[in-house]
């Protein structure tokens, strides 16, 4: 048979509809590591390494347990050596085609916390700022980062292989997205870092770049060379790992009750301590707790507390403070009717609640439950 | 004491007498046999078989053995051989061989001598990578090897991805998921690539077209990455029945190929019949429905205690026999339960569940639609009917490949219906038999399809100043990726070493915006509202036309009405009625010019090609009642339009020419439209063949360049369209602008050199009566079109 064959004039037809396309106006040359005029190099065996760093002031110590139970993580953390880190990329979408042009790092130094910064000078050109990442890993006992499981790690450790270098060494990884959404969630709607910074932290950034505008920056530098825009991307990145420095202690401090906290927050952590299985300091958050306008859901996370510890009637009265100003009252009356009929087998008043949790359970659970309830005593 | 009868149960069929005793009944029967276009007998052969060669691993034998099997077929070892060759083939022997068995035993093979080889199959629809996925670990499993086959599509579990990418010894996929969720992620998947010994392309012959040719694209893309990970795959393919199994495959991996087309496997004989349903009404060419022709030969079938496999052309009139074959069987004091629907919308354990019964013989008949064709195994049947014209040789073959059994008379029919296409097929049914099978055409060269690949290529990893691309040459990849350069999609940037190469430069994911199919595949579920269950799922194109509000639709022999369609998100709401008719859709396209890119003034006709809008619309059903198939009423649809911008390319014709036609008597107004109409289809075919690509990719609509004449209106002058059937277009118009002198005197030599006498379906489509070829060419000569000489 004949050969599989290339149709002729593929090249031609290529250049005729190529040619018909609009054209676009001519590449501007790209001015040799421009990113010089930014971060100049230093020179490492790989190649230059574009690396600024600066001090932020001294280091404090993070409690491992604090940091273990934020997480809920059944690892014992080693908190003696953290590397905060987090990455600006050339698209959020992910794929080998996405590359972390800029790296911001945190690491204690001689008792500081320093911020490092590496920025690719261009593509193809990222080994020297894996080498040098792979350097801090080899020190570090815990990764900190934000949202960084799901997407900046992966990222990274893509662009090792595509360098063809060995995988990087998988430490432990604690992401205050998790740790945040978990202590936070009752009184902010949306949990991004800058979020975090406004409300929690009391951070106000002026002139920050909005981080849908960070890739286009990075294009942007490449075709013109210019490195304004990018000057902008990197005092946003030092800031979100600052951010991430800051919100660690202050994390840790409120969960070991350093400092007075909003009702919400103190939702937050006893919801984290209950889960934790910490339920002393559960019910101390949840004292707070029920000073304010989450009151109902502290009580009736109290009411989960005392239930699992066998207390029963404490569980009943927490159960009954919830009701007080519940918005949904009937989960509540079937977790009393539940607790009256199997625990303390008051049959009347658990058919009291029993009548008044109809919405809350599945009809033929609650037909089942009604009839049991309501038949006559053998 | 036992009292238990032991005595044979008599049953219902029984009596009768299988494939031979009924043929000699029909003979018998003047009202059927008089009917009879075709009947010829194709002769058994013989199985050819080797021993399992000695080169094959001991646990695969004894796994083998277990099962039986201490012989291949021929086309089987000789696959096992070439596969240890290290040599990519193409196995193209008749369905029902025990084709996967080529494809299986040397990727079992490669498992079980090396713990880190991986294999990827890919098959073109979901519901085949699940099927494969539970006879391949079945045979993994008595083989003692541990290396896992998981499917990996859009439905498979975020936590189950990461086990399959890392552990996973055999990946079942679709083309779809591994451009779009495999390759750009490819670093993850380094432990595969690195392993891949054999990529497996399971029916092959249903990727032609434009989809092929995106196909034969993302496995350029695959064998790059793959080489950057160290692994260097090899193809196995298998295809049903085309016209050039071997330079199909060739094209699509861009490399000589090795064909098995040798079947070792026995073949009882086979009789192939066309029925012909008897004309009614003369004057108006009325033939008795092939639909109940064939529901009710299909009914002797199952009554005569053949496995039986009917095959409709659409999902209504599977449903339609499926009805009719009940009541007869009903009639006959048989269980309705014998026959058994199957298709595209029953949801997967629906299939499963009448496959299995198939199998144990608690179902005699199925009736589908081509969905059985796409490789399902339901053993071997005694009885094929196929109802109506299945649209191609090659597609009958598929749906007749189906009766298969190794040892007595099977039998082939083909009953046909009133349409021309069917019509001319009875009218030479003598030459059914040696009829050429199509062939399926690429083009993987396409410069849209390919620019579009090699974006996707540049973000996967970036290019080499000197890197070809497959089989596409340095010089010529070099040249898109300038262009992609000047458009800031991807970066030229200089190594330290000097080299210079294009990185990926846009915060886009380029997959996303290439879709290889041309009509999307999310599909809706239809939620019964009586039980507030899930009963099926159908394609987002058939939505339109099964779903619409009012729609009849129906399923497993029973009727249900569309109270809401819910577009958004993606539901159709039934509930269970009894009417005595069904809704069939109607549909009108229109196409309209929205810009003229290239112009070319003939002195007789205008032709151009550039930006057209095609808008296909459900304008409304008609009623059609049960068994009389009476009209019994229509009524609308408001169905949001299906519109898509694509590119065309158009010959008008002006008005002077028609009044001139008219005016020396070759034909009325209509004649000359019908005639247009002809050269339209013509021109579809020699477009279609030029290209290279499968005919849907293009398609036909004659009407006016605004849209106006589509509609009926009574002056305007007509405009021939052919489009690419894909939004956005793949460059297929421009290139019949290119080629324009060539289409025009391809197109009128079709006509000349066909031998039919007044058109056919293979240059200006059926006719019924004389008129259309003659006026076809008249109307060609006065445009100043002449043949190639």
């Amino acid at each position: 048979m004949a050969s599989p064959e290339t149709p002729g004039g593929v090249t031609s037809l290529i250049s005729s509809r190529l040619a018909r396309l609009p054209a676009a106006p001519p590449r501007a040359p790209t001015p040799k590591a421009a990113i010089s005029a930014l971060i100049p190099a230093q020179h490492t065996p790989f190649g230059p390494l574009h690396l600024t760093e600066k001090s932020i002031g001294a280091a404090l110590p993070i409690d491992a347990a604090s940091l273990q139970a934020l997480a809920l993580t059944e690892l014992t953390l080693d908190t003696s050596a953290p590397l905060y880190f987090d990455t600006e990329t050339t698209g959020l979408a992910g794929g080998t085609g996405t590359l972390a042009f800029l790296l911001g790092t945190a690491e204690t130094r001689d008792g500081a916390t320093v911020i490092s910064q590496v920025h690719l000078p261009g593509p193809g050109q990222e080994r020297p700022m894996l080498e040098w990442f792979n350097e801090r890993l080899s020190r570090a006992t815990l990764l900190i980062s934000f949202n960084g499981r799901s997407f900046d790690w992966p990222l990274l450790r893509s662009r090792f292989v595509m360098n063809r270098l060995p995988p990087p060494r998988e430490l432990p990884h604690v992401d205050l997205l998790h740790c945040a959404r978990r202590v936070f969630r009752h009184h902010l709607d949306e949990l991004k870092l800058s979020t975090l910074e406004r409300r929690v932290l009391d951070v106000h950034r002026r002139g920050d770049i909005d981080g849908a505008q960070i890739p286009a920056a990075w294009f942007d530098y490449l075709r013109t060379g210019r490195v304004a825009v990018l000057s902008r991307v990197l005092s946003h990145n030092a800031r979100d790992v600052h951010s991430m420095v800051d919100l660690v202690h202050r994390l840790t401090a409120a969960w070991e009750e350093r400092h007075a906290l909003l009702p919400e927050t103190a939702l937050g952590l006893a919801t984290v301590a209950a889960r934790f299985g910490d339920d002393e300091r559960a019910l101390r958050f949840l004292e707070r707790a029920s000073q304010g306008r989450v009151a109902s859901e502290a009580w009736s996370l109290h009411a989960e507390v005392r239930r699992r510890r066998g207390e029963y009637r404490e569980a009943v009265d927490a159960l009954l403070h919830a009701l007080e100003r519940a918005e949904t009252p009937a989960p509540l009356h079937l977790r009393l009717a539940k607790l009256y009929e199997h625990r303390l087998r008051d049959l009347e008043a658990a058919r009291r609640h029993a009548n008044l949790c109809e919405s809350a359970e599945e009809p033929e659970r609650h037909a089942a439950r009604h009839a049991r309830l309501t038949r006559p005593h053998e | 004491m036992d009292l238990t009868f032991r005595g044979k149960r008599s049953t219902p069929w029984a009596a009768t007498h299988g494939v031979d005793g009924l043929l000699e009944q029909w003979k018998a029967d003047r009202r059927i046999w008089s009917n009879i276009a075709l009947d010829e007998t194709l002769e058994s052969t013989t199985a050819r078989s080797v021993p399992v060669p000695e080169t094959m691993d001991p646990r695969l034998r004894d796994a083998l053995k277990a099962r039986g099997i201490s012989t291949l077929y021929t086309h089987q070892a000789h696959a096992f051989e070439l596969a240890r060759q290290g040599k990519d083939f193409v196995v193209a022997t008749p369905t029902a061989s025990g084709k996967s068995l080529c494809y299986v035993l040397p990727v079992l093979q490669a498992l079980a001598a090396d713990k880190e080889a991986r294999a990827l199959f890919l098959f073109p629809t979901k519901a085949l990578s699940r099927d494969q996925e539970e006879s391949l670990r079945a045979l993994m499993k008595e083989a003692h090897l541990d290396h896992g086959a998981v499917t990996f599509d859009g439905d498979t579990p975020a936590d189950a991805r990461r086990a399959a990418r890392e552990r996973s010894g055999v990946i079942l996929s679709n083309p779809d998921m591994l451009h779009a969720g495999v390759l750009p992620h490819h670093a993850s998947w380094a432990r595969f690539f690195a392993g891949l010994k054999y990529v497996v392309i399971d029916e092959l012959h249903a990727y032609r077209g434009v989809f092929g040719s995106h196909l034969a694209n993302v496995l350029r893309r695959l064998d790059r990455v793959a080489r950057f990970h160290g692994g260097k795959p090899q193809y196995l393919m298998a295809s049903a029945t085309i016209g050039n199994p071997r330079e199909h495959a060739s094209r699509m991996l861009g490399r000589e190929v090795e064909l098995v087309n040798e079947s070792g496997a026995p073949r009882g004989e086979r009789r192939v019949l066309l029925y012909n349903p008897p004309v009614l009404n003369p004057e108006l060419g009325i033939r008795q429905s092939y639909v109940k022709a064939s529901a009710r030969l299909t009914a002797d079938l199952v009554k005569a205690g053949v496995p039986t496999l009917l095959f409709g052309q659409s999902r209504n009139t599977v449903e339609v026999m499926l009805k009719y074959l009940r009541d007869a069987l009903e009639e006959a004091r048989l269980s309705p339960e014998l026959v058994q629907a199957y298709r595209g919308g029953y949801l997967p354990q629906q299939r499963r569940d009448i496959e299995g019964r198939l199998r144990s013989g608690d179902v005699r008949c199925v009736v589908a639609t081509s969905a059985l064709e796409l490789g399902i195994d339901v053993g071997a049947l005694d009885a094929v009917v196929c109802a109506g014209w299945p649209g191609s040789v090659a597609a009958l073959w598929q749906r007749f490949g189906r009766a298969g059994r190794r040892q007595g008379t099977s039998l082939s029919l083909l009953i046909t219906s009133s349409a021309p296409v069917d019509q001319y097929v009875a009218g030479t049914a003598k030459n059914l038999l040696t009829a050429p099978v199509e062939q399926a055409r690429i083009d993987p060269d396409n410069v849209e399809v390919l620019v579009q690949h090699l974006k996707c290529a540049a973000f996967e990893l970036p290019f080499e100043s000197e890197e070809g691309f497959r089989d596409v040459k340095a010089e010529q990849v070099k040249e898109v990726l300038e262009y992609l350069s000047s458009h800031q999609v991807v970066h030229a940037a200089t190594s330290p070493s000097g080299r210079s190469t294009y990185h990926w430069s846009a915060d886009a994911y380029p997959a996303n915006d290439v879709s290889l199919r041309s009509v999307g595949w999310d599909n809706f579920v239809v939620v019964d509202l009586s039980t507030d269950k899930t009963i099926a799922e159908m394609d987002w194109r058939s939505t339109h036309t099964m779903l619409h509000e009012q729609a009849i639709y129906q399923h497993d022999g029973r009727q249900f009405q569309v109270e809401r369609l819910d577009f958004e998100n993606h539901k159709a709401f039934v509930r269970p009625v009894e009417p005595d008719y069904y809704t069939d859709a109607m549909t009108y396209t229109k196409v309209t010019v929205l810009s003229r890119g290239q112009e070319a003034q003939q002195p007789q006709c205008e032709l151009g090609a550039g930006e057209v809008s095609v808008v296909e619309r459900v304008v409304g059903y008609k009623k059609i009642k049960f068994h009389t198939h009476e009209n019994v009423g229509y009524g609308d649809v408001r169905l949001p339009e299906m519109q898509m911008h694509t590119t065309g390319f158009w010959l008008t014709v002006p008005e002077s020419v028609l009044m001139r036609m008219m005016a020396s008597g070759v034909g009325t107004r209509p004649d000359l439209l019908d005639a247009l109409n002809g050269v339209n289809a013509a021109m579809h075919t020699v477009a279609a063949v030029g290209l290279m690509i499968d005919p849907r990719d293009l398609g036909r609509c004659m009407g006016s360049r605004d849209g106006s004449g589509s509609r009926g209106d009574a002056v305007y002058e007509p405009t021939l369209f052919l489009y690419d059937h894909v939004p956005g277009g793949v460059g297929l118009a421009s290139r019949l602008f290119d080629e324009r002198e060539q289409v025009l005197r391809g197109t009128r030599d079709l006509l000349e050199r066909c031998e039919c006498e007044h058109g056919c379906p293979s240059c200006v489509g059926p006719v019924t009566g004389p008129g259309r070829k003659a006026i076809a060419l008249a109307v060609l000569s006065e445009l100043g079109v002449h043949g190639l000489s």
